[in-house]
């Protein structure tokens, strides 16, 4: 999976329900984090397109849909645990490369105020 | 004073079941507007009288029905059907509607979710047929992916709730787990007893070799009914897909 790949996603929520608000902010925090400037993000309110929701099979809200890459992904709930989210979406390896991304930085920053 | 079959008054709050034992019993049929739930082990019925009741429903009482599958896929129900002369791909165009709503196996789970979705979709398809009959058949496949007890309950009581708002004759099959000496509040849907209008619970056992099927009401609010067990079989050979032909003493 190249780093440039393009993250197709398609949420989609109940109007203001909790579970739907959370799983909205999860993901754009994931995005932020993971998929910086490569990811687009679709949100369907099934209150408004019920006919939507019948034609996907969504019965439980909220359901993320990973598009592309493939294989498409259905990933249901609020998002908050992270870890089998970025395992379905193939992420986890990267996120072990990310985390050491931080403390590398925060090495960095150790360093640079010792020497300052 | 026991309320013997004959004293039961046939009024119009209650739906026909089509079953016409079932309808003796209750005095008329299942509370119409209102949740009932079916309790049985397997093969006790539970999906045939659900079935029943919605194709009578949609062929004589002018009641068209949805049937929410959670288990069985609905061309696999359909197929079933045949066998009791139901022709419900005839049926399907315009009264009766098959919604599969079976989780899929490989789903990812993260966190908590609603049946949200669910019910707006019903919501549009109900408008659409101007359906008054509802089948939620082996809803725990689906409770059971709820992270815990209190989500369960509150998602039973949205949909309860919801159900009475849309003033649909609702029902609801659920397994009823092996003993029954277990106290209901134990077994783990066992609060859904106390929560709907009317419990109907299926029983098949097998005594000297020879199978029993029995049908017990359990509770039913608003309404007088014959609390007896009463035995019931499945009648195959009719065509004309009469299939629970209760025999009640």
């Amino acid at each position: 999976m190249t780093q440039h790949q393009i993250f197709d996603f398609r949420l989609y929520v109940a109007g203001d329900a909790l579970n739907s608000a959370q799983a909205l902010a999860n993901l754009t925090n994931l995005c932020r984090i993971h998929l910086p400037d490569r990811h687009r993000v679709e949100v369907v309110d099934v209150y408004l397109e019920p006919k939507r929701a019948l034609a996907d099979g969504i019965f439980m809200t909220p359901t993320l849909v990973k598009l592309t890459p493939s294989p498409t992904r259905k990933i249901v709930g609020s998002l908050n645990l992270m870890h089998p989210l970025l395992l379905s979406l193939g992420l986890a390896i990267q996120g072990k490369r990310i985390k050491t991304a931080y403390k590398i930085k925060r090495l960095q920053c150790v360093v640079f105020s010792v020497i300052s | 004073m026991k309320p013997t079959a004959s004293h039961l008054v046939k009024s119009q709050t209650k739906a026909s079941s089509g079953i016409a034992g079932f309808d003796n019993i209750t005095g008329g049929g299942l509370p119409l507007g209102r949740t009932t739930l079916l309790v049985g082990g397997p093969g006790s019925g539970k999906t045939i009288f659900a079935l029943q009741f919605l194709v009578h429903g949609a062929q004589d009482c002018d009641e068209p029905g949805i049937f929410v599958a959670f288990e069985e896929t609905s061309p696999r129900i359909i197929a079933n059907a045949e066998s009791f002369g139901w022709k419900l791909d005839e049926l399907q165009e315009k009264s009766l509607y098959f919604m599969d709503a079976q989780p899929s196996p490989d789903l990812v789970q993260s966190g908590d979710f609603d049946l949200g979705g669910m019910l707006a979709a019903l919501e549009s398809q109900i408008k659409e047929m101007g359906a008054r009959r509802i089948l939620f058949d082996a809803l725990d496949i689906l409770l059971l992916l709820l992270p815990d007890q209190t989500a369960i309950r509150r998602e039973i009581y949205r949909l309860h709730e919801w159900l009475s708002v849309h003033e649909m004759t609702g029902l609801i099959t659920l397994k009823a787990d092996g003993d029954q000496t277990s106290s209901i509040s134990q077994q783990p849907f066992g609060f859904m007893h106390f929560m709907v209008d009317c419990a109907v619970i299926l029983s098949h056992n097998v005594e000297f070799g020879v199978s029993q099927r029995s049908l017990r009401v359990q509770k039913y609010r608003g309404s007088s009914f014959d609390e007896n067990e009463s035995p019931f079989l499945i009648d195959w050979s009719k065509g004309e897909g009469t299939t629970l032909v209760c025999t009640s003493l």
